[in-house]
């Protein structure tokens, strides 16, 4: 669309946007839609976001959200519900009336923290997702102008040798999946890791950036703009297999680490209350929505592209499922759990 | 200079950029000036539009929306004693009680002066030494040197409003102990939350502080009014004169090197250099006990500072791309919406940008100052609405000020139990300006000292090898120690002069 309309007009054509979403005026492209359940919705749906506006949650809901909307034909509209590390909405989602129409914007934490005890949200029990839309490994990176060390290998050559314990600037600290995957490299690596959570996304590149941390744990996607701009070097992939576009990056298996990792992921989540036909028809609006250009679009704006793939409701339970077994295991090892 | 008419043309010569130019100036003033919503808020509202603008266009419209919020919230708290946003409230600490006075139009004529004053020299300075300072800030600052800020920072903080030291200290340590409230930063246990899940995210600063001026204030109007003394504020539309801004020069200037740091610093920004900028002001002050009754200083100190971290927030952004807030990832997302990442390679492949967005800042700060001269002259005039109506609609911007930050019922709750603890407390002598001080820089410190543990090996000593932090904490024992003397001297002069005519008839 850039490219064929005029950079004057473009602002205006914002700006005109803006003035419609303002009267709540929806795109109605609802042909290809799947049919709704006894008129299922006839009204707005409203979506809980445990984390702040403008956030990485926020974004990626915003970005869904709008197709969904644009394919029922109804609104969404969103409620940022920030605090205790994503905790905080929980209360109100738990009473919310399940008429499908108040939905649960939340990512791994909700598997980390049932599996750490942290929240009453039980999968399967009192939350169930509608879909999994986005997934994504992780990696450690170093500050490129780190003088100690500038790959994995004499990364752990210099933690071996100086005995030198390691931060790591993260996202989040015990009881998190960036918290059992650093602590299963160290004890796999023989070097002494120790995360440093660091909540806000800026606070965190900062610390790295001016090495007063030595690693850095993210996704690709937060990482790439400081790779690209020479200012971070990924250094490990913390997955059993790269993907191709990686293949350069040693994972887990290369440098003889054999846990199985787990994925950051992103969901939109309903009560298991909710009508079944409501629920089915949730589930099929977001693959719709995820298989949309829009949607595309944002997961390579975000670089997921390359590993997220589509998770229904039950293929989703049960990834969830599976991902809270296994952090059972890693917290019971950890002495996090008993 | 070529610079400066690229960056000139790319704002006022594009129809389509000026106009989302006004709307993001008149945007963000209208939405900073509303307790709970913030330009944020907006922001988060415009994001998907961003995809139909030009990267620049984008831009250009956060950063101005960014300049104009920060400053729409000081009229509010000026003229009603409810802050637009957590950056504004140190703007009720004196603002509204020079309202009472009958200088509001005084009080807003320093905000925007000061704001616009203290987002220029801001502005200009990210001109001059974005890529120069960004590095810099970076590697100086980490957690360590934030947690010995913040200490400096809280040294002063108990001479702020209260009747006595004692007053003001306590004060500071009760907002200390509500920033407890929560999740303990350190292995995210939760701490004092009394089983609630709500409350395991903290006490939210917003609505504290909509408790403690706003509805603290309309409990002690209607006291006054019960007991018959309330004298209604006289409208004061007076600009503040050149001299008197003259007498400030100093304020102004160290306000400007506050704000511009602590806006450098990534999760610290505008909030904490409103703070400490009104803190340095009182520290440095010859009569520091004027502060807290209506004094031009601490309306313009607060002011300077937070508009000063707004140019200072796109330093880091622009030359490394570390967003230092909400407002800033906002624009980070706009600036990969449209494939390009903000870092040291963005001022040579997009000067034009760089420079358009710096100028929109400069003129959006300008803008401030003309749009500002007219709200003296005519949004005082508000004043004149009579108490019994304005209370409610006191009340009510509070509730939905409150309610609006989380979505959450609890925090209107913290309001009015705030409030209504504030108005006893007033009343006994403490300092609720203390009371926001100990939560907002307790919060802050506890966050940087749990960081800054790790980092120094879990040992106190680390402080001694980071230059900044040694300055900062030895900054603070000098402060509290010349405090302490002074005090000493002042009731030994006291004893002196009272013991004198005993001495004299022996």
């Amino acid at each position: 669309m850039n490219a064929s309309i005029p950079s004057p007009l473009r602002g205006m054509l914002a700006v005109c946007l803006l003035s419609l979403s303002g009267l709540g005026v929806a795109d109605a492209q609802t042909t290809e839609a799947p049919e709704k359940p006894d008129g299922y919705p006839s009204r707005d749906i409203t979506v809980m976001i445990p984390f702040g506006t403008g956030g990485g949650s926020d974004q990626m809901m915003r970005a869904l959200g709008a197709e969904m909307a644009r394919i029922m034909g109804v609104d969404f509209r969103y409620t940022n519900k920030s605090g205790a590390g994503g905790l905080a909405a929980i209360p109100d989602f738990l009473v919310a009336p399940t008429d499908g129409y108040t939905l649960l914007q939340h990512h791994d934490a909700v598997v980390t923290g049932q599996a750490a005890g942290k929240h009453n949200l039980v999968i399967g029990e009192n939350i169930v997702p509608i879909c999994i839309p986005q997934q994504d490994f992780s990696q450690l990176f170093i500050n490129a102008e780190d003088d100690r060390f500038d790959d994995w290998e004499s990364l752990v050559e210099y933690a071996q040798e100086t005995g030198e314990t390691l931060r790591v600037a993260a996202s989040s600290g015990q009881g998190s999946h960036e918290h059992s995957m650093v602590t299963l490299i160290s004890e796999g690596s023989g070097i002494d890791l120790e995360v440093v959570p660091f909540g806000d996304p800026g606070e965190r590149v900062s610390a790295i950036l001016g090495q007063h941390v030595a690693l850095y744990y993210d996704q690709p996607g937060e990482g790439r703009p400081y790779v690209e701009e020479g200012q971070l070097t990924p250094v490990l992939s913390i997955v059993e297999e790269a993907p191709d576009a990686f293949s350069h990056i040693p994972d887990l298996r290369d440098v003889g680490l054999e846990f199985n990792p787990t994925l950051k992921f992103r969901a939109l989540w309903a009560s298991p209350e909710v009508p079944e036909e409501r629920r089915d028809y949730l589930e099929a609006v977001c693959r719709q929505a995820a298989d949309s250009e829009g949607w595309q679009d944002y997961l390579e704006r975000t670089y997921t592209h390359l590993n997220s793939r589509f998770y229904g409701s039950e293929e989703g339970t049960e990834f969830a499922s599976q991902m809270l077994e296994t952090y059972r295991t890693t917290f019971r090892d950890l002495g996090i759990i008993d | 200079m070529s610079d400066l008419i690229t960056g000139l043309s790319g704002v006022l010569l594009d129809p389509a950029t000026l106009g989302l130019f006004v709307f993001a100036l008149i945007g963000g003033i209208v939405f900073g000036s509303i307790p709970g919503i913030s330009g944020v808020t907006l922001a988060a509202i415009l994001l998907p539009f961003t995809a139909g603008m030009s990267t620049t266009q984008a831009v250009m419209t956060f950063a101005v929306l960014y300049v104009s919020s920060v400053y729409g919230g000081a009229i509010t708290a000026i003229l009603f004693n409810i802050p637009g946003s957590p950056n504004n409230a140190p703007a009720c600490f004196d603002g509204y009680p020079m309202t009472l006075n009958g200088q509001s139009g005084k009080a807003i004529g320093a905000a925007v002066t000061a704001s616009a004053l203290g987002g220029t020299v801001s502005a200009l300075v990210m001109m001059l030494a974005t890529e120069s300072i960004a590095g810099w800030a970076v590697r100086a600052f980490g957690p360590p040197e934030i947690f010995a800020l913040v200490v400096f920072g809280l040294t002063v903080a108990g001479a702020v409003g209260a009747q006595t030291l004692s007053h003001g200290w306590l004060s500071v340590c009760l907002g200390l102990l509500l920033a407890t409230i929560g999740t303990s930063p350190a292995g995210n246990v939760p701490r004092f939350n009394m089983g609630s899940t709500y409350l395991m995210g903290g006490i939210e600063f917003v609505a504290i502080i909509l408790g403690v001026f706003a509805v603290s204030e309309v409990l002690k109007q209607g006291q006054h009014i019960a007991e018959g003394i309330r004298v209604p504020p006289k409208i004061g539309i007076d600009f503040p004169s050149f001299a008197e801004f003259w007498a400030l020069k100093l304020a102004v200037f160290r306000s400007i090197i506050i704000g511009f740091f602590s806006g450098i610093l990534p999760g610290i920004g505008a909030t904490l250099a409103a703070f400490l900028g009104y803190n340095e002001a009182v520290r440095w002050s010859r009569n520091p006990k004027k502060f807290g009754t209506g004094t031009l200083e601490g309306v313009v100190a607060p002011e300077v500072a937070n508009n000063a971290a707004t140019g200072a927030a796109m330093v880091p952004l622009l030359a490394l791309g570390i967003p230092g807030g909400a407002l800033t990832a906002m624009m980070l997302a706009a600036f990969q919406m449209h494939g390009l990442d903000p870092g040291p390679a963005l001022f040579m492949t997009s000067r034009e940008l760089v420079w358009t967005v710096f100028v929109a800042m400069l003129l959006a700060n300008m803008s401030i100052m003309l749009l500002g001269y007219l709200e003296t002259k005519t949004i005082v005039h508000l004043l004149r609405i009579p108490f019994p109506l304005l209370a409610p609609i006191i009340l009510m911007l509070g509730i939905i000020g409150a309610y609006a930050v989380r979505n959450l019922m609890l925090d209107v709750w913290v309001m009015l139990i705030a409030g209504i603890a504030a108005f006893v407390l007033r009343g006994r002598g403490y300092s609720m300006a203390g009371v926001v001080l100990g939560v907002i820089l307790g919060q802050i410190g506890e966050g940087a000292f749990v960081k800054a543990m790790p980092i120094m090996n879990y040992e106190l000593t680390g402080f001694l090898y980071r230059p900044v932090a040694l300055v900062l904490l030895l900054g603070a024992v000098l402060s509290v120690a010349i405090s302490a003397f002074q005090r000493v001297r002042r009731a030994r002069k006291e004893a002196g002069r009272d013991g004198l005519p005993a001495d004299a008839s022996a």
